[in-house]
């Protein structure tokens, strides 16, 4: 299984995605490593816009983002896509997603939005669009008891429950919540495909980057003094990230 | 059937094949017949540091090949019974380890021995890849230093999703840390994290702490695994090493800054 990061696009400008992408490598530089990104054209404003899929995918490579495929998008979107070396995926049956992706524009019209959804391996010469659309399975929790090491991704689709460290340069990602039984020092995507009401919570907060529903904000330990190493909750409150410490008793 | 044990880091000079050498001279002094395989294809360091070098006729690729047998390539060591060592090649490129060649040459070797300790080449490509694959135990050679335990920990996620007994969902590989070049002098000074820093990060249990020891450097250029070199302390600590391998407990040693001697307290002294 591989997670694929998903570039909502809603309006095809290149000097203002460059800077888009500035602005997002600038917080969290890795954001995008080694991480195939599809992107996807359903929400585009103007639908019938022209997209020029050769420019766009080398202007992505620019800001090392590995474009690897469309989705949505017209026929003649399609043939660019193909011409540029890129596959086509079909927009995913869901509908929860697409309202929350529309609720985000309505508030601040966006040029692109960075979402995430997991789909088993995808190959680029043969695209298999059933096999790549999220499952929709009545999301279950999952209980993880082993380290998640550097390099390491988990995702699931629910609630994620995990008994051991999270290690720098490992990441986790649920739909729903995700609770952490031991150091954080990875990132924690909890939310990601549409699910605002998600949260994180983890009994040693000393991560990288946390996100809830696309809105996410990298840590650092100067920055969050009071909350590191502490048990913290994350969660969305309005349009803000809120990170506040659990309640663990009565103080001795 | 052997028990295939690999030394492996991800970074490299880290002590690895210090360790393998190590190790291996313990086990096969323990009474068990033991084999050091080198992985690092292109380099050939561990016939240097077991005093073979001279001794190399044929090495893996030639077995993987099928240019030489097993029992051609093998070296019997000189100075421990029950050891040998299958060397690497220096001249070939690592494409020539094939999955398929180094399966064959381990399920051979399996049948001779009971040990089977794979000197990992750094990093985390093809060579790293195929010494850890057949792995049943892996100890996580490991420098108290960030960028260390980092490369470490990226390894064991390695071991957990790339490894036969990952891929074929068998019982984990077990893993062992091993702290090498462990300076408790810096530790106190707060230059090197410290053996409790290194253990909370990587969460698995500790074989062994060796210190930072002028022996070793010593050891290797005269071709001596450094635990033969008697009263070493990292020599020591490898002993120990060996034995809590073998299962029995031992307390750590060298994890403190050494006591002043009795000039030194009394001329010495800080001032
Ligand atoms: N405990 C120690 N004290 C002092 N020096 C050491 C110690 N362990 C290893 N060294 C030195 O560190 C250097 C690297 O050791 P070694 O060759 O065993 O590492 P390695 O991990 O096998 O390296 P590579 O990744 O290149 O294969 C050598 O010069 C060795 O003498
Ligand atoms: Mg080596």
């Amino acid at each position: 299984m591989v997670t694929l990061m998903t570039l909502e696009l809603y309006r095809y400008d290149e000097p203002m995605l460059a800077q888009q992408f500035q602005r997002l490598l600038a917080q969290a530089p890795r954001f995008f490593e080694n991480r195939p990104v599809v992107v996807s054209l359903e929400h585009l404003h103007n639908p019938d816009s022209p997209v020029d899929l050769h420019r766009l995918k080398r202007l992505c490579a620019d800001f090392g983002i590995n474009l690897m495929a469309i989705r949505g998008g017209l026929s003649v979107h399609r043939e660019n896509a193909s011409e540029a070396g890129m596959a086509w995926l079909a927009a995913p049956p869901s509908t929860s997603d697409r309202k929350s992706t529309v609720q985000i524009s309505q508030q601040e019209i966006p040029l692109a939005e960075v979402k995430e959804f997991s789909a088993t391996p995808l190959h680029p010469d043969k695209p298999k669009p059933n096999s790549v659309a999220p499952q929709e399975q009545p999301a279950t929790a999952r209980v993880i008891d082993t380290p998640i090491r550097s390099g390491q991704q988990i995702y699931h689709n629910g609630d994620l429950i995990i008994t051991a460290p999270v290690s720098v340069g490992a990441e986790v990602l649920a739909t729903g919540h995700i609770h952490i039984y031991a150091p954080l020092r990875g990132r924690a995507l909890a939310g990601i495909r549409g699910d605002s009401k998600a949260r994180i919570y983890c009994t040693h907060f000393e991560p990288e980057l946390v996100s809830i529903h696309g809105h996410y904000k990298t840590i650092s330990k100067a920055d969050c003094s009071d909350l590191w190493q502490k048990a913290i909750q994350i969660y969305m409150d309005g349009d803000s990230l809120k990170m506040t410490p659990m309640y663990l008793g009565p103080k001795e | 059937m052997a028990r295939i044990i690999v030394v492996t880091s991800g970074k490299g000079g880290v002590g690895k094949t210090t360790t393998s050498a190590a190790l291996s001279t313990g086990l096969a002094r323990h009474g068990y017949k033991t084999v050091v395989v080198d992985f690092d294809i292109g380099l050939r360091n561990l016939d240097l540091v077991m005093g073979c070098e001279r001794r190399v006729v044929y090495d893996f690729i030639n077995v993987i090949n099928g240019e030489a047998g097993l029992n051609q390539a093998l070296i019997k060591d000189k100075n421990t019974d029950n050891l040998f060592i299958l060397p690497a090649s220096q001249t070939r490129d690592k494409d020539a380890l094939t999955p398929e060649g180094v399966d064959k040459v381990l399920t051979a070797l399996s049948e001779e021995f009971d040990y089977i300790v794979c000197d990992s080449p750094a990093g985390i490509e093809r060579g790293a890849l195929m010494a850890l694959y057949h792995a049943d135990e892996a100890i996580i050679t490991t420098n108290p230093e960030v960028s260390s335990v980092r490369d470490s920990d990226r390894i064991l996620g390695i071991l957990h999703s790339k490894s036969k007994r990952a891929e074929q969902n068998l019982e984990p590989i077990r893993e062992h840390l091993l702290l090498t070049r462990y300076d408790a002098n810096r530790v106190a000074r707060d230059e090197m994290l410290d053996v409790k820093d290194v253990e909370d990060i990587l969460a698995i249990p500790l074989l062994g702490v060796i210190p930072e020891d002028t022996d070793v450097l010593k050891a290797s250029n005269q071709g001596i695994p450094v635990i033969n070199i008697p009263e070493s302390n990292a020599g020591l600590a490898y002993d120990d090493a060996v034995k809590r391998l073998l299962g029995e407990q031992c307390p750590m040693r060298f994890l403190d800054v050494p006591r002043k001697g009795i000039f030194q307290r009394l001329f010495g002294g800080q001032s």
